[in-house]
Order: structure tokens, then C-alpha cells, then sequence
């Protein structure tokens, strides 16, 4: 709970003829990653399939399933940030898993061939409509020259050129080319833009084109064009839309293949992933011709479990031996609903093995500092409301642990609103049970200032633990309690709280404390940010007091209203709230993430834990 | 002008100009930061905390302008 799981590394010895058993054994049991063994590697697989053979075969797999993916799942907004909205595991019978592999051949091949056909299709299709798309543009530039386009090709002794150019170069553009044999035609167009034919000799093309280029006449590629711009026109629209047809049959034809395979493509990679896996362990054992030795890490508590399941497996030909070290990977485990909370302690790193695991503490001060922000009864109402919705709309892990955390910051809210008497702000005119923040500002810091304390504190505790845990010094951890100690006992002085003895020894603790500090010109930076980051606490306050003045402010400005038109008043109303609670919803989350992130995680946590991945089935349930 | 409009104006300029100093920092810290987060999503948590580092400077504006505006109302002494 405080720390990561305790984990131990494992050795087993065991027959190198039951090593697929084991390695499938491991498998089935997910609580054991394989480490690498350097040495000589020599394997054969339980399902006799070849490494690099299926390997090939998972990359091939994943590209279909990837492809098929995107026509298969949503990818919206939501989708995006929480996943797939239905997140469930292939279901498989041990023993068909491996015809699923024996068959995965067949069927990658299959949908290779398929996928590849129509894929191309589709690809040609976007070409040719790319290519007529720049045949109509063409000819909507020349549909003022009522000519058929074939009379612009170029002959033996004459060329034609045509091109756009700007209105106001025209005149100059004339004056240039008066000394050349050219006939020249223009048509005005649109943005003050020229659409223009020039035919001219041979042997004057070069220079022509040349003083065109300096006026930036831009050339249209005719060559080739046959007919009318109009008739071009009409027949390109005509072929476009053909294209668009072909187009949505390519792309329904896919769709419905997709549809009909997508079962079998999923269950194949899925297999076909759990197989690389097993086999990419495998290639971790240190082996010889009779005996096989494996390393890895796996929790303590499930020592027994794994003693039982390889005994059973092997048939008792088995040898384990068990060691606790420190560079251990990292597990968190963390009761109830505080478990959800490690994807944020994540959202930052992962503890190191021995280092502390902050998501206990996270747990019930990420939504306290969140519901202190908010702090509306109708606003928490709402993060609840959004929460259920998110667990109802989405089944997959992320969303199920985001609806969570959001239900606890809601309650957060709704208790802080109780407290503070914010129910749409003022609109309810209900007092609340404590105090309002709108007329009484500095106790709103004070608690906030409060909050920092305990919170820095906290991390200060957490890092001489973690500390004393690994046998380093904890000077520069206690010299911030005599820093603090005596800080408060002069300021309690200050106010006549405490008796004038109590001053001069409050100086002597905390002069103790910063020459501490300063004994090490590293340390006096970190005294000064100690308190900056006691300060920034004060941004509790700070969006606590923005959200009721923003509430207080809508309730005011719909007043103006009712009476004039109670629509506009209810608009005003109801948008001016809604907005006012995303904002400060979004803004209570981050800066209690930061408030976590900077100012706690930054006294102890350095989050350079490697995160424990157990050989497993990945989306597989195996009966 | 009385002193209660000079304190306005002051308590006006001290979250002004640490807001709009804020501001500018924190744009140019959160555009490095969503580009590193693009490049590995694993720099979300960093990301976010060092974007959100630059705001600590409004909080000391907003908390000149508090205590100015505290003392214009009577409810502290300086």
C-alpha cells in the first residue's frame, strides 16, 4: 500500500523436455515476467511453430487488425481520450488456441490477398479522381473560350500556351511582348485574374515564356485536352461522380468483408500475440540439452502458487530458489477505490522498487483538493452525473477508472459546496454550514495555506521513510521540520500567542534548520522553493473564489433579465452555469494533478520504476 | 483620488501584469509540452507539471492584489 508489492526474484530449474509446459503454465498463471538469461539459447517450441515464422506472422496479423481496427471501432473525441467504448477479451477453449495458430496462416493469407485487392482498387479510384478533379479545374479556368482545347497543342512552327495571370499586369505584359510575332487573347475571370491563350513561333518560345514567367503567369497544362472546355467540363463532373459511386461500393464491398472476418482476425491476433509472447520468453531460458534454468520476478505472495503450479506441470521435477534484491520491477498495489488513483501516480512515473508509492495519499487528497475548488453542491451534482453517464456509455477499464476518480471529486464538490453554501453560487440564497468564500476571502487562504502545509509535510515524511528504508541520510529532510518548527513559534510570538522564551528558542531551531540548509549551496535553492511551494497552495483559494465569483456573476447577470424576457434569462442562466462548471472543472483537475505533481511528488519521488509485465494472456480469456 | 481607488488600481496591475507575464510563459512552456507528449505519451506527467509551473507567478500577483484590496476594505493592517 505504501510501498509497491514485495517482490522476489525467482529461479526454477526444470527438464528441458517440459519447458513448453512451463512456459504455457506461466502463461495461464500471469504472475511471473521472465528476465533474460545472457548465455547460449537453444529452444524448441511446445506447438513446433518456428520464432521468426511467428513472429512475421504476428507483425502480418497486427497490420490486418490494425486496418480492420480503424473501420471497426469509433474514433472520436471520446474514443480517443477513454478508448473503445466496448473493451472485452477473446473468449477460447485452451485446446483451440492452437488450431486458432495452425489455421493463422491461412487465414492472414486470406485477408492479406483480399484486403490487398480492394485496398488497390480503392487506391487507383483516388488517383483517377485526383486526375479528373485537375481536368475540371483546368476547364473551369478556360470555359470562357468557346474552342475546342486540341487547337493549344503545339504544332511543328507555332506553339500555344495558356495560363492565368493578374488584371494589373496585363497592359505592361502587352508592352513587353510587342516585338514578337504572338497573337495573344485574354478573358477576365474571376479574383481579378486573366485567363490567357498565347500563340506565338517556335523559335520565340523561350523568350516569351521567360517574360510570362516575370509577370507570374502561371501555365495550365492543356496538352493532351481534347474538346470544348464546357464539354470537358460536363464529361469530367460526369466521370467524377461515376468515381464517387465506384468509391462508396469499394468502400461498402471492404466494409462488409471487414464485418463479416473481423472475429476471426481478432481472435487470430490475439492468439497469435499470446503465442509470441510465450515463445519470446522461452528465449530467456538459459538451456542445455536436459536441464533449463528461468529468472524472473514475480510478487512473494504468490510464491506458493507458483511452486504448486510448476510442481504439478513438471510433475514434481522442479528446483526453485528465491531472492529478495532491490532492482526489482514495480507493482502497485493499492486497496479499494484508491487503486484507481494509480493511473495518475502513473500519469508521472512509476516508483522505483523500494521507493514509496504516493497513490494512498493521492487518493483522498486529489479529490479534496479538487471538491475544494469546485466546491458547488449543483456543480458536483453535475461531475456525478457525468460520471455515471461515462460508466454507463464506455465499458473498458480507462473510462470505468476515470468514472471513479470523478465520482469522488463530485462527492468532494457537493461537500465543500455544503460547507462553503455554494448552490449554483448564490442562487439557492441557502447559508452555508461553515463560512462563505465571497465574504471571507483570508480564511479561504488560510485553509488553503493549510492544506500546502500538510501536503508539502507529507512528501517530507514520505521521503525520510523511503529513506531510512534505503540508509540514507534524512539531515536535509529533518532540517526542513526545524526550519518549519521555528518559523512558527516566532510567528506565533509575533501575535503574543507564546511566551517571549519560546521566541528566542524558536529562532535558535530554525537558524539550526537553515544553516542545515545552507551547508550546501543546493539545499539553500530548495529552502527558498519550499516556500514558493507552500504558496502556490494559495491557488486552492484562488479558482475556489474564481468558480463562486463566476457563479455569482451569472445568477446576477439573469436577474437582469427575468423580467424582460424569462427565456433569455434561463438561456443566459443555464449556459453561463454550464460553462462555468466546465472551466472550473477542468482547471480544479489540473492544478490539483499539478499540486500533486510539483509540489508533493517533487519531495520525494523520482518515478524511474520499471513497470512489472508479467508473461500473460493480453486480451485472451483462456476456459 | 481616494486611496480606496488607488488600491483598486494597484491590486488591478499586480494580477494584470503577473497574469499577462504568466500567461505568455505558460503558452510558450505548454506548446513545448504537448509536443513532447505527442512525441511519448509517457511525458504527460512531466509535461503537465512544468506547464503548470509558470502559473505560480499570477498566484503571487493574485495574492498582492488580495491583500491590497483586503486593506483598502479595512479587514487587514499593513
Amino acid at each position: 500500500m505504501l510501498f509497491p508489492t514485495e517482490m522476489e526474484k525467482i529461479n526454477v530449474a526444470f527438464l528441458s523436455e517440459d519447458r513448453g509446459k512451463v512456459v504455457e503454465k506461466l502463461q495461464e498463471q500471469g504472475i511471473v515476467e521472465v528476465k533474460e538469461i545472457s548465455g547460449k539459447q537453444e529452444f524448441l517450441s511446445s506447438v513446433s511453430i518456428d520464432t521468426d515464422y511467428l513472429s512475421s506472422l504476428f507483425l502480418r496479423s497486427e497490420k490486418i487488425y490494425k486496418d480492420f481496427s480503424g473501420v471497426m471501432k469509433k474514433h472520436g473525441l471520446l474514443e480517443t481520450l477513454l478508448g473503445n467504448r466496448f473493451e472485452k477479451n477473446v473468449s477460447l477453449k485452451k485446446d483451440e488456441m492452437e488450431d486458432v495458430v495452425k489455421n493463422a496462416e491461412k487465414v492472414v493469407k486470406h485477408m492479406e490477398g483480399k484486403t490487398e485487392r480492394v485496398g488497390k482498387q480503392i487506391e487507383e479510384n483516388k488517383k483517377d479522381s485526383e486526375e479528373v478533379k485537375g481536368i475540371i479545374r483546368l476547364a473551369e479556368n478556360l470555359k470562357f473560350f468557346d474552342f475546342d482545347l486540341r487547337l493549344l497543342s503545339s504544332l511543328k512552327k507555332t506553339f500555344a500556351l495558356a495560363g492565368k495571370l493578374k488584371l494589373n499586369g496585363i497592359p505592361d505584359l502587352k508592352k513587353d511582348l510587342a516585338n514578337f510575332r504572338i497573337y495573344l487573347h485574354s478573358q477576365e475571370f474571376k479574383n481579378e485574374e486573366n485567363a490567357l491563350i498565347v500563340l506565338g513561333l517556335k523559335p520565340e518560345e523561350g523568350e516569351i515564356r521567360k517574360i510570362l514567367l516575370k509577370y507570374g503567369f502561371e501555365f495550365f497544362e492543356v496538352e493532351g485536352l481534347k474538346g470544348k472546355p464546357d464539354k470537358i467540363l460536363k464529361e469530367g463532373k460526369e466521370e467524377l461522380e461515376w468515381l464517387n459511386k465506384k468509391r462508396d461500393y469499394l468502400l461498402k464491398k471492404r466494409k462488409e468483408f471487414i464485418e463479416e472476418w473481423w472475429e476471426e482476425i481478432e481472435r487470430t491476433y490475439v492468439v497469435v500475440r499470446a503465442y509470441r509472447d510465450r515463445l519470446k520468453s522461452l528465449q530467456m531460458f538459459q538451456e542445455t540439452k536436459y536441464v533449463s534454468v528461468l529468472e524472473g520476478w514475480m510478487p512473494k505472495k504468490y510464491k506458493w502458487k507458483i511452486q504448486e503450479a510448476l510442481d504439478d506441470v513438471t510433475s514434481g521435477r522442479v528446483f526453485f530458489t528465491f531472492e529478495e534484491t532491490e532492482d526489482a520491477p514495480t507493482d502497485l498495489e493499492n486497496p479499494g477505490l484508491s487503486e484507481k488513483f494509480e493511473v495518475i501516480t502513473g500519469g508521472f512515473g512509476l516508483p522505483k522498487y523500494k521507493d514509496a508509492d504516493p497513490t494512498i495519499f493521492l487518493a483522498f487528497l486529489f479529490p479534496v483538493f479538487f471538491g475544494f475548488m469546485l466546491s458547488d453542491v449543483l456543480y458536483g451534482s453535475l461531475i456525478i452525473l457525468l460520471s455515471f453517464s461515462m460508466r454507463f456509455y464506455f465499458r473498458n477499464r480507462l473510462a470505468g477508472v476515470f468514472s471513479h476518480i470523478l465520482l469522488l471529486c463530485g462527492i468532494s464538490a457537493i461537500f465543500w459546496g455544503f460547507l462553503f453554501g455554494n448552490f449554483l453560487g448564490n442562487f439557492l440564497g441557502l447559508r452555508g454550514l461553515w463560512f462563505s468564500p465571497t465574504q471571507n476571502p483570508i480564511m479561504l487562504i488560510i485553509i488553503s495555506l493549510v492544506f500546502g502545509l500538510v501536503h508539502v509535510n507529507m512528501g517530507i515524511v514520505l521521503s525520510i521513510v523511503q529513506k531510512i528504508r534505503s540508509k540514507k541520510s534524512t539531515i536535509p529532510e529533518i532540517s526542513w521540520f526545524l526550519v518549519e518548527a521555528g518559523g512558527l513559534l516566532i510567528i506565533f510570538r509575533i501575535f503574543g500567542m507564546v511566551a517571549e522564551v519560546l521566541f528566542y528558542a524558536g529562532m535558535l531551531v530554525f537558524f539550526a534548520g537553515v544553516v542545515m540548509k545552507i551547508s550546501k549551496p543546493m539545499r539553500m535553492i530548495g529552502l527558498i522553493s519550499f516556500f514558493g511551494n507552500i504558496l502556490s497552495y494559495v491557488r486552492l483559494a484562488a479558482i475556489s473564489l474564481a468558480t463562486s465569483y463566476i457563479a455569482l456573476t451569472v445568477n446576477h447577470i439573469s436577474s437582469i433579465f427575468v423580467s424582460g424576457s424569462f427565456i433569455l434569462s434561463g438561456f443566459i442562466f443555464t449556459v453561463g452555469h454550464l460553462f462555468n462548471c466546465t472551466i472550473s472543472s477542468v482547471g480544479a483537475f489540473i492544478n490539483s494533478l499539478r499540486l500533486h505533481y510539483v509540489e508533493f511528488f517533487s519531495r520525494f519521488f523520482e518515478g524511474e520504476g520499471k513497470e512489472f509485465r508479467p508473461l500473460k494472456y493480453e486480451g485472451l480469456e483462456v476456459k | 483620488m481616494a486611496i480606496e481607488g488607488l488600491l483598486a488600481i494597484g491590486a488591478g496591475i499586480a494580477i494584470g501584469v503577473a497574469a499577462l507575464g504568466s500567461g505568455i510563459g505558460q503558452g510558450k512552456a505548454a506548446a513545448a509540452a504537448i509536443g513532447a507528449t505527442a512525441e511519448d505519451t509517457k511525458n504527460f506527467g512531466r509535461s503537465i507539471a512544468l506547464a503548470a509551473l509558470v502559473e505560480t507567478q499570477a498566484i503571487y500577483g493574485l495574492v498582492i492584489a488580495l491583500l491590497l484590496i483586503l486593506y483598502g476594505a479595512g479587514v487587514i493592517a499593513i
